[in-house]
C-alpha cells in the first residue's frame, strides 16, 4: 500500500490511496487505521502464493486492500 | 469412483448432452440465408424455461440497457445473434448443472465464483474493444466447470486437494494434478469438447492456469485467467480455494492492457455480480 504502512495512520481518506478514485466512496471517505490494517493483513494472506512484483498484481493488490478496508470500515 | 483418466472420468459422470437447441442455434447462425431474429426467436421460445431466462439476462445489469428489454426479438435485435447464441449456450449449461450439489464445498459460492469471473471476463474483454463480449462472459462462466465434476464424482480426493491447499501445499490445481493425475481445467476443457462447444471456449477454459500454453486462442486463455485472478482477489464467491493465483506475464503481456483498466473492470464486476446471479442462478 505504498505510503500507508500499518499503525502510520489514525485514519486515511480514499483519495489518499494511491490509484483509488473516490468515485464509489465520497459517502463512506473515512477508512480507519483498525480497518486498513485488517484489510492488510487479509490481502497478505490471500496474495500469498502471487507474483506481487508484477506491476498488475501490484495494482490489483493495492486496489483489493482499499476496497476491503471499505468493506470492514462500515462494519467496524 | 476411480478416475484414472480424463476420458473415464467423463464417461462415468454420465452428464446428459447440450440441448439440441445449441447446435440448432448454431446451425443458424452458420447459415446465412437461416440466421435472422425470427428463426432464432423461434428456436429459443420452443425450449421450455429458456425465454425467460435470456430476458432475465437481457434486463439485468450485464448488458445495461437504457430501457426495458420486454420480448425475445428485442432482446435478440439488442444483444445481436451471435451474442445470443453465446448466452443461449451459458444459460443452458447453468440451468443443466444448477442442481449438483457437491458436499465438499458450496455450490452456490462457487456458482458466484464463476458468474463473478464471466462479469469480469466480459468487463476485461469491453476494456480491450472486443467485439463479442459475450463470448468472454461464457468463456469466465464456464471455466471451472471441471472442479464442480471433481467434487460431485470424486469427493475424497477433491477434498484431500482442498485440505493440503488449506495446509499451505500449494495452489489447488497443482494438487489435482499430483493427486488426481489432471485438474479440473484440464476436465472442463474435454467436457466441453465433448458438448462440441466451440474450440475458443474449450482452450480458454483448459488453459485459464496456463494461459501462456493456448495457442489458437491466447486472448480468450489470456483474459479467463485474469478475470479469474481478480474475482479471487475480490473474494466473490469462490470454487474451494481462498488464494489469488500468480499472474502469467505472458498472457498479461498478450493482453495489452494498461494497469489503470484494472480498478475500471473491478467496479463493473462489484456493480453487475449481484444482479446476475439473480438473473442466471436459479429460477
Amino acid at each position: 500500500m505504498g505510503n500507508l504502512s500499518s499503525g502510520q495512520l489514525e485514519s486515511v481518506t480514499i483519495a489518499d490511496i494511491p490509484s483509488c478514485d473516490s468515485s464509489s466512496s465520497n459517502l463512506e471517505a473515512t477508512i480507519s487505521s483498525e480497518a486498513m490494517e485488517r484489510a492488510q493483513r487479509e490481502m497478505e494472506e490471500l496474495f500469498r502464493y502471487a507474483n506481487v512484483e508484477h506491476p498488475a498484481m501490484q495494482t490489483l493488490r493495492q486496489l483489493c486492500t482499499a476496497r476491503r478496508a471499505r468493506q470492514l470500515s462500515r462494519k467496524i | 469412483m476411480p478416475a484414472t483418466s480424463i476420458g473415464s472420468m467423463l464417461h462415468h459422470a454420465d452428464l446428459p448432452g447440450l440441448p439440441e437447441l445449441y447446435s440448432r442455434l448454431s446451425d443458424a447462425l452458420n447459415d446465412s440465408h437461416c440466421a435472422s431474429v425470427d428463426s432464432v426467436s423461434a428456436l429459443i421460445r420452443a425450449e421450455a424455461g429458456m425465454e425467460q431466462r435470456l430476458l432475465r439476462m437481457a434486463n439485468s445489469a450485464l448488458f445495461q440497457f437504457t430501457s426495458p428489454i420486454k420480448n425475445l426479438d428485442d432482446a435478440i435485435a439488442a444483444i445481436g445473434l451471435p451474442q445470443m447464441c453465446d448466452l443461449a449456450m451459458a444459460v443452458m449449461v447453468v440451468a443443466m448443472l444448477e442442481d449438483l450439489s457437491p458436499d465438499i464445498v458450496s455450490a452456490e459460492s462457487h456458482w458466484c465464483h464463476s458468474i463473478a469471473c464471466g462479469v469480469a471476463a466480459r468487463a476485461l474483454a469491453a476494456q480491450r474493444g472486443e467485439k463479442n463480449v459475450v463470448h468472454f462472459f461464457a468463456a469466465g462462466l464456464l471455466h471451472d466447470i471441471g472442479s464442480m465434476l471433481f467434487y460431485v464424482h470424486i469427493p475424497e480426493q477433491s477434498l484431500m486437494a482442498i485440505l493440503h491447499n488449506r495446509n499451505g501445499a500449494g495452489p489447488l490445481h497443482h494438487l489435482e494434478q499430483s493427486i488426481v493425475g489432471f485438474d479440473h481445467a484440464q476436465l472442463g476443457g474435454a467436457l466441453l469438447h465433448a458438448w462440441g462447444l466451440p474450440e475458443a471456449l474449450c482452450e480458454a477454459v483448459t488453459m485459464h492456469h496456463t494461459p501462456e500454453l493456448a495457442q489458437h486462442y491466447p486472448l480468450e486463455a489470456a483474459t479467463v485467467h485474469l478475470a479469474d485472478i481478480m474475482v479471487n482477489a475480490m473474494e466473490l464467491g469462490s470454487r474451494g480455494e481462498y488464494v489469488v493465483h500468480p499472474i502469467s506475464p505472458v498472457a498479461w503481456e498478450r493482453l495489452g492492457l494498461s494497469t489503470d483498466v484494472l480498478q475500471a473492470v473491478m467496479q463493473q464486476a462489484d456493480d453487475q455480480f449481484g444482479d446476475v446471479v439473480q438473473a442466471l442462478y436459479r429460477d
